[in-house]
């Protein structure tokens, strides 16, 4: 299915198209959620929180301005970030990036409990540490390419490309071609 | 434009991410509707990142769908439609054929209603049981992993002493720096006393603390993590006092096996 046909059935708002929406999607954006509020339990309730907005902001997903999944993913980083912001660690977003969602895989493994990080742990591991740095603050903690590249401290174009290399890197290792 | 060096740019991921300005991103948009070779290679990396992501999450529990979906859906109950009578057999006839098909409606709605409820609540424990064993499933699944890695060295520790009874078994793994103790072949340990894993050198001979070996649900294994920079010669497990000891009570050395 394309986006736009998936876009087209999720317009239609009935309970079907909110399971497809939920089936295909609520599993990513949870990893998104819980790589920046690193609690199961309150995750759970942003997820929520996601969910709900983006059933209810679909008229204003604009195709022209990006892809669905950067729309979805942007709203719960937002909605993640809001609420750790809310928590008594009133941290700024800088600071979000101690831990990356290397750490978050390796929590979860040996909280013996999870099922979806065991198979892809063994990919990410395979990652270059600079990769998973990368890739965590652009994806994950949604670092514009101008803010990456000042946190890392090289430049934009640098930047761009040893991106594009990791990326590269992942689709090889998740045989995405 | 060159397609391939526009792809090479880097542009695309970060088009995907949503770190681009919004300009930028419109610029992407209209050259990814005029070339499908980009529009392909942008599904590409948006799964990857998709899978990434999804690999990231810890289980997500069918109760977090059946709240969202409530909370969505809550107003939408499937409105009864209404059956409008024409007055012409009169107005009592009308009322008292309305008063009789309501009482027949509400009783079949109430029936049907409680089916409905009886239905939904042993879907919700069916999705519990696959939860648990989907779950289960996936265990098992990196417990063969572990033990089948070709890292993997399983190691027999026999009983000492006055535990000739007594064994265990560790399962080390050198890449990962975990080793995995059954426990089964060892007796219940007694209250106020715990069993303690140890690492030994050799010569001389130098124990090192690994960590308590806490009974556990899971099966009798217990998993711990080594530090990479230790010399293991051998594993032995005490009975120490509960907390643990920062030496081993050699006494109470119960099984010992040389890697």
């Amino acid at each position: 299915m394309t986006q736009d046909e998936l876009v087209t059935l999720i317009n239609k708002k009935d309970e079907q198209a909110f399971d497809y929406l939920y089936d295909m999607y609520a599993q990513s954006l949870f990893g998104v959620i819980e790589n920046i509020i690193k609690n199961k339990a309150q995750s759970e309730d942003v997820l929520q929180e996601v969910m709900v907005k983006i059933w209810r902001n679909l008229p204003q997903y604009d195709p022209e301005k990006g892809r669905f999944f950067t729309w979805i993913v942007n709203i719960a980083r937002n909605s993640a970030i809001d609420k750790y912001r809310s928590k008594a660690y009133k941290k700024e977003r800088q600071n979000l990036d101690a831990n990356n969602f290397v750490h978050s895989i390796e929590t979860h493994a040996s909280l013996n409990n999870q099922v979806n990080s065991i198979g892809i742990e063994k990919f990410i591991k395979k990652l270059k540490p600079a990769c998973n740095k990368i890739i965590d603050l652009l994806f994950f903690k949604g670092f514009t390419h101008k803010e990456a590249s000042e946190n890392l401290k090289i430049p934009l174009g640098t930047l761009k490309t040893r991106n594009r290399a990791c990326i590269h890197e992942l689709r090889n290792l998740l045989q995405v071609k | 434009m060159k397609i391939k060096e526009y792809i090479e740019s880097g542009i695309l991921e970060l088009y995907v991410y949503g770190a681009l300005e919004e300009a930028e991103s419109k610029e992407v948009k209209k050259k990814i509707d005029l070339h499908p070779e980009l529009q392909a290679e942008v599904e590409a990396i948006e799964l990857a990142l998709h899978r990434l992501a999804s690999g990231t999450a810890s289980y997500l529990p069918a109760t977090n769908y059946a709240k969202i979906k409530a909370q969505l859906f809550k107003n939408k109950q499937p409105k009864s439609k209404i059956i409008r009578l024409i007055p012409i057999i009169g107005y009592a006839a009308g009322l008292s054929l309305f008063v009789t098909l309501s009482g027949i409606f509400y009783v079949k709605n109430q029936s049907v209603k409680q089916e409905l409820k009886q239905i939904v609540n042993s879907k919700e424990r069916i999705e519990l049981e696959n939860e648990r064993l989907v779950s289960l499933e996936q265990e098992y699944q990196s417990k063969i992993d572990f033990l089948t890695d070709k890292n993997t060295k399983a190691i027999f520790l026999p009983g000492q002493g006055n535990y000739q009874e007594s064994f265990a078994q560790a399962f080390l793994n050198t890449s990962d720096n975990k080793v995995v103790i059954d426990l089964k072949g060892l007796p219940e340990a007694p209250k106020g006393m715990v069993y303690q894993l140890w690492s030994l050198e050799l010569n001389p001979l130098t124990p090192t603390n690994l960590g308590l070996l806490e009974p556990s649900t899971d099966n009798g294994f217990v998993s711990i993590n080594i530090n990479p920079n230790l010399t293991t010669e051998a594993f032995g497990i005490t009975l120490e006092p509960a907390g643990g000891s920062a030496t081993p009570t050699l006494e109470r050395l119960y099984t010992l096996g040389k890697v």
